[in-house]
């Protein structure tokens, strides 16, 4: 993990890099269980993965990019879906730093993620908002 | 009850109830998502992941657009209210407000919502959209 790069460090277009992704069954799986998917609702489940699958990997690309592992809330998504994310498929996401922002005291970085397959089809288009940095009493920032 | 380009604005779509719960990770990257860091930070406990609140609120989507969803699905959501932790009583809702022609069918667009019922807040509120045919 990288050394923490504070807020005023990080620029707007920064890279966040690549993330691969091998869409497993037991990945599939794993997820349904974590998320309390009801099986019996995604008739789907044998062929594609829920939608849903894999957000939690943006937070994670935001952090092997910037490093620490402090309090990351999340605060908005967006998410398009394009194509639905085939088992056997091998994902690639790529983003990058879209915004910064203080509001109410508090810092924010909005950052843009692209999931592709393994032939380049775009499969999702996503742009996450996080609270960036410590969480003082409430919620409120400390710094 | 499925979606269908007959379905009136103002409909509630079926609603989706859930008992959150926050899954460990053996990689996790999050410190808030650790119990006593988080109720040190002055939440009530170890927040459910962002993620997991969406994901209740995609399984409540795709029950209703089923398969559209993931080719015509969007979502736009902020998160409110405090959120959850383990055991929270959570009840996604969703209305149609608005319908479009698109392409080769209708794009129905909906207000959508988590209430907490532990708290008495909502905990997500959004607007989603997909196309049916």
């Amino acid at each position: 993990m990288k050394e923490n790069i504070g807020f005023n460090e990080i620029e707007i277009g920064m890279p966040l890099g690549v993330r691969e992704i091998d869409v497993t069954k037991e990945a599939v799986d794993f997820y349904m269980e974590k998320s309390l998917w009801d099986s019996e609702n995604f008739a789907e489940q044998e062929t594609f993965a829920p939608p849903g699958i894999f957000n939690s990997d943006h937070v994670r690309m935001l952090t092997a990019a910037l490093g620490g592992a402090g309090d990351r809330i999340w605060a908005k998504s967006n998410h398009q879906y394009i194509k639905p994310i085939r088992i056997g498929a091998k994902l690639k996401k790529t983003g990058n730093i879209a915004d910064k922002y203080i509001k109410r005291g508090k810092q924010y970085l909005v950052y843009e993620v692209e999931t592709r397959d393994e032939n380049g089809n775009l499969i999702i288009k996503s742009r996450e908002t996080s609270f960036f940095g410590p969480v003082g009493e409430g919620g409120k920032n400390e710094s | 009850m499925k979606a269908d380009r007959n379905v009136k604005v103002g409909f509630n779509i079926p609603s989706h109830e859930k008992i959150a719960h926050a899954p460990s990770y053996e990689d996790e990257v999050t410190t808030i998502h650790d119990d006593e860091h988080a109720q040190q930070r002055g939440f009530r406990g170890n927040l459910v992941g962002g993620g997991f609140l969406l994901g209740y609120t995609l399984q409540m989507l795709y029950r209703y657009f089923g398969a559209d969803w993931m080719k015509h699905g969007a979502i736009e959501v902020s998160y409110i209210g405090g959120g959850a932790i383990n055991g929270d009583r959570i009840e996604g809702n969703g209305v149609i407000t608005e319908k479009k022609e698109e392409d080769s069918g209708v794009r129905l667009f909906l207000d959508v919502w988590l209430d907490n019922t532990a708290t008495g807040k909502k905990i997500l509120v959004g607007k989603a959209s997909c196309r049916v045919h």
